[in-house]
Order: structure tokens, then C-alpha cells, then sequence
């Protein structure tokens, strides 16, 4: 039985939520039976080991992957492709660092739904553009080839590339990963004001910490649900022998982190 | 000098060549930034061989060799993007059997033929003197087109061909982009076909804008310095082979990589010799050296 805790009665109607959602490749089940409301302007954090369906669960909610039984919503209306308002921040890894383009073209491309195609972007762009390096501290850097980053700032230029056209839902798939503390920080920072501005933030993270931190409900994925609340109450020894299968230590008055592979508790 | 510059353009099928081969530079260098930067060259050199069986087949029936190719090109496209869902065939591999499958199609077709000896030559490597002004007609046509298309959509094939997991969750449909860039390669090749051959097409798409990578960070720079490039390794190669009487295609491929060669060596930034020449002149200027503290640092440092 998953350790859920009732969501707050805020009296608002969910932004995203998923009914008995279960996402096939092929033989293999990355996730099944999701049933999760995620609350206008809240932070929500995914945690679980590799393999645990968190990506999968931000690519269904961002439309990128069908779900193969049960529903997907925003807004009350069912996910099939990807919708405007709900912006992705893909894994760092996935792109081409060798690429010669420019910081800010690279920001520019969470523009590019909105530009005229037989012109260059314009001056009003390009504003939003630098306003949009300028939140995550990079404005200096605007001109230079986004391979000469290191992993923080390349973390950062997709930040800055979601907020430039940051609807009302940003999905993060593991934006902690490679970025150094002042980096980290500055993020957690950044979601709270824009949990401030309304702004419903989904992130996916090994880290507990981060978790802990930022978060105001954590979702413990395992291929399904296996505990669902504010962090203080739910990131319990149980809870995490559970998700991460035993390979995980928390020591007493240290924040828990995740072991990277196979040490298990005695 | 100049008469030697001036004298191929007497005759009409040599203007006709130069007009051909600055019109198909300029094309395939643009779509050959995108194969560089993808890493897609392997597809290229596959689609330019496994169009062979749509030229016999147009060849024989007395179609037109466009758009026989043309036709051949996108089947084998298709093909190769359905049999690579297979989980246990990859895509390399798929590239590998459908290519060297209807490659060899191609030439069973044309050596059925009587006539085979002379057109399988030209086919493979090209040959300038076949340029009429239809042809340059055809070219000039698909040329504009391949540009446009490419223009039009150029975030978006710039944006699935950098980061593919933003550019699916920004709402592009990665297979129809993906296919549509392998239209404009299969009619960027089938434009070259004639000029430079199906063996060695590959070449004006790969080398000029594995040039021009080597000389900017940017993207519509890379763009217009590999059209460049692929323009001027055409003029050159059209020159050389005028005055030595060498297979054009071979000429122009050479003259490709010969820029290649003093990018890779010369380029102001990334060149393997560029760097030791500006050491050497610092090291040689006095006024460089500046005032030396007395733990012999250089204070202008």
C-alpha cells in the first residue's frame, strides 16, 4: 500500500494529474498504475532510483510519451501532444555540447514557437532572451559557444532556455546533476520565485537533499507510487528501503543521500 | 593568367559546367553543414549509392534520371527508417544492407543493359561534358527549392539537430523533420549525381562544411563559408581538370580537400600550425617581452 498523504484542500483544481497511468516499452513497464493531482504553484519533487520512471513520468506530462493505459491531464484536459504551457528542461546529456551555436541562440530557441520564419529573431527577443540569461547568471556569457561551458552553466542555459517561455508548469529532468553548490543553490532559489509568480514546478532528482529542501511534497517512484506527502514525513527509512531497493544510507541528523550503486543497509 | 582563366568560358558546355557546379556547391555545402554537424555522413554516402537502381531503371526505360533517382532515394530513406525501429537492427547497420543492397541492384540493372560501359562511368563519376541548359535549368530549380525549404525551416532542423529531447517536448515531430532533411540530402545528391558522380558527391556535401566548421562557432557562418567553399573547390576543380585534362568529379574533390587541408593546418583558432606560428612571433618581438621582475616573470602579463 503506497504511504500517501491527502494533498492539502486548497480548494484549487489540480494542473496536472494522471488516473491509473501505466507507460509500456515494449515488453517492459516503466511505470504503472500513477494516479497523482499535482496543485497550481507548488514544487513537487520525484525521487527514485535509475530505471524508476521519473524521466517517463515528466516526458507523459510534458506529452512526449503516450500513456499506454490510463489518462494524463492538464487542466482537466488529456495531454496528447505537447502543450505550450507546460515546459520540458531535458537532461543536460542529451545534447550536442559541439554544436556552434551561441548561448543565446540557444535560449532564443524557447522562442522559436512564436517567431516569424522569414525574418531574424528582433530586438523585443533578444531582450527576453538576456532578461532570461540574466535570472540564471549568465548574461556575460551570451555570446560565447555553448560547448566552452562548464556543466553548471550548460544547466543553467537550459534553465534560462525554459524560462524565456516559461509557461505555467516547468518540468525538470534531473537538473542537479553535474551543477556545483553556488549552481544548485541559485536554482532552488530561483524555483521558490517562481513558485511565488504561480509558476507549478516539477522536478525529477537522486538527491534527497534537494528533495528536502525545496520541495513541499515528494513523490518516492519506484515504478508506481510508493510514497507520496511532504518530504519531513514521507523520506522515512521504510519509505526508502523501499524505493531504492536497499541501497540506501541515512545517517542520523545528516540529510539522507543515495548511494550510487549497490551498498546496501545491513 | 588571365587568358587561362578566361579560356574555358568560350566554349558553351563549359560555361555550362561552371554555372552547374556553383549552383550545386552552394546547395550541397548548406545541407552539408547539417550532415557534418548530425554526423550523418554514412547516410549521405548510402543514399548516393543506393539511387543507382532508380537511374538504371530510368535509364532503361527512358525516364528522366532525376527523378528516377530522386524516387529511388526517398524508398531507400523510408526504408531504412522503418527496418532501424528493429530493435536489433541498428542504424548503421540497416544503412549498411539497404545501400550496398540496392547499390548492387543498380549495377546488375545497368550492366543488362548493351550500352552499360560508357554511362556506368559517367554515373559513377561524373562528367562535365553533358551540361545542357536544360539540365542547368533542372538544377537551378531544385537548387532554389533545396534553399528555400532549407531557410523556412531552419529552426527547427537546427533545434532537432542539436538537442532532440527539447525539440520533441517543444512540439516537433522529429520523424518528419528527420525525413524531410533526408529529401533535401537525396535531392541535393541527385542534383551533384551528374556533375561529380554518385562516388564522390559525398565529398562536396562532407568536406566544405567539415571546412568551414573548422573556422567558426556559428551556425549561419558555418553555412555560408562551406556554400563558399563548395562553390570555389567546384570553380577550382573545373580549372584543373580543363587544363590537365583530369576527370572533373576527382578534380573538384581534390580541390575540396586541399581547402580542407590548409583549414585544418592554417585556421586562425583551431589550426594544428596556427598556434606555433603566433608562439614563434611572440617569443621573436622584443616589445612582447615587456619589463622582467626580478624572478624573471614578465610583468605586462
Amino acid at each position: 500500500m503506497p504511504h500517501t498523504q491527502p494533498a492539502p484542500d486548497t480548494g484549487r483544481s489540480p494542473i496536472l494529474s494522471t488516473q491509473g497511468l501505466s507507460v509500456h516499452f515494449g515488453a517492459r513497464s516503466a511505470l504503472d498504475s500513477v494516479t497523482l493531482d499535482i496543485e497550481p504553484a507548488t514544487i513537487t519533487s520525484l525521487l527514485g532510483p535509475n530505471g524508476a520512471g521519473k524521466s517517463t513520468l515528466l516526458r507523459v506530462f510534458a506529452g512526449v510519451i503516450p500513456p499506454t493505459h490510463g489518462s494524463v491531464h492538464h487542466r482537466g484536459k488529456a495531454i496528447r501532444r505537447p502543450v505550450a504551457d507546460v515546459t520540458y528542461v531535458p537532461q543536460r546529456s542529451g545534447a550536442d555540447w559541439s554544436f556552434p551555436i551561441s548561448v543565446l541562440e540557444t535560449v532564443l530557441h524557447g522562442l522559436s514557437r512564436h517567431a516569424p520564419r522569414y525574418r531574424p529573431f528582433d530586438r523585443r527577443q533578444r531582450r527576453q532572451a538576456l532578461d532570461a540569461l540574466d535570472q540564471v547568471g549568465l548574461e556575460p556569457l551570451a555570446n560565447v559557444q555553448i560547448g566552452s561551458l562548464s556543466g553548471g552553466q550548460q544547466q543553467r542555459v537550459f534553465l534560462a532556455r525554459a524560462l524565456v517561455a516559461c509557461g505555467e508548469v516547468l518540468l525538470l529532468d534531473e537538473p542537479f546533476t553535474g551543477v556545483d553548490v553556488p549552481t544548485q543553490e541559485m536554482f532552488l532559489g530561483l524555483f521558490e520565485t517562481l513558485r511565488q509568480r504561480g509558476v507549478t514546478i516539477v522536478f525529477a532528482t537522486h538527491d534527497l537533499q534537494h528533495a528536502a529542501q525545496s520541495s513541499s511534497r515528494a513523490i518516492l517512484l519506484n515504478n508506481t507510487v510508493i510514497a507520496d506527502g511532504p518530504p519531513v514525513d514521507i523520506l522515512t527509512d521504510e519509505t526508502l528501503t523501499t524505493t531504492f531497493q536497499g541501497r540506501i544510507m541515512v545517517f542520523a541528523g545528516a540529510p539522507a543521500k543515495t548511494e550510487p550503486q549497490g551498498i546496501s543497509p545491513s | 593568367m588571365i587568358d587561362s582563366l578566361l579560356d574555358p568560358w568560350q566554349l558553351p558546355f563549359m560555361q555550362h559546367a561552371f554555372i552547374a557546379i556553383v549552383i550545386i556547391g552552394v546547395a550541397a555545402g548548406a545541407i552539408g553543414t547539417f550532415v557534418v554537424l548530425r554526423g550523418v555522413g554514412f547516410l549521405g554516402d548510402a543514399l548516393a549509392h543506393a539511387i543507382f537502381p532508380g537511374l538504371a531503371i530510368a535509364f532503361i526505360t527512358g525516364g528522366n534520371i532525376m527523378v528516377g533517382a530522386f524516387v529511388a532515394a526517398v524508398i531507400v530513406s523510408l526504408g531504412i527508417g522503418t527496418i532501424s525501429q528493429n530493435r536489433r537492427v541498428n542504424n548503421d547497420t540497416a544503412i549498411g544492407v539497404l545501400f550496398v543492397g540496392a547499390f548492387a541492384l543498380g549495377i546488375a540493372l545497368m550492366t543488362s543493359q548493351a550500352t552499360f560501359q560508357r554511362d556506368l562511368t559517367s554515373f559513377l563519376f561524373g562528367s562535365v561534358l553533358g551540361v545542357t541548359r536544360d539540365d542547368l535549368e533542372t538544377i537551378a530549380i531544385v537548387a532554389a527549392a533545396v534553399l528555400a525549404i532549407l531557410y523556412w525551416f531552419r529552426r527547427e532542423i537546427t533545434i532537432v539537430s542539436f538537442d532532440r529531447a527539447f525539440a520533441e517536448a517543444a512540439g516537433l515531430h522529429l520523424w518528419r523533420y528527420d525525413q524531410l532533411f533526408l529529401i533535401l540530402l537525396a535531392l541535393t545528391i541527385v542534383m551533384g549525381l551528374q556533375m561529380v558522380g554518385n562516388v564522390l558527391i559525398l565529398a562536396l556535401l562532407i568536406t566544405p562544411a567539415a571546412t568551414a566548421r573548422l573556422l567558426t562557432e556559428r551556425l549561419w557562418v558555418m553555412t555560408v563559408l562551406a556554400s563558399l567553399f563548395g562553390a570555389l573547390s567546384g570553380m577550382i576543380g573545373l580549372y584543373v581538370s580543363w587544363h590537365w585534362q583530369v576527370a572533373s568529379g576527382a578534380a573538384i574533390v581534390l580541390a575540396a580537400t586541399a581547402l580542407f587541408f590548409a583549414a585544418y593546418l592554417f585556421a586562425p583558432a583551431s589550426g594544428v600550425i596556427t598556434p606555433r606560428i603566433r608562439h614563434a612571433l611572440h617569443q621573436s618581438r622584443p616589445e612582447h617581452r615587456g619589463p622582467v621582475d626580478i624572478s624573471g616573470e614578465h610583468l605586462s602579463r
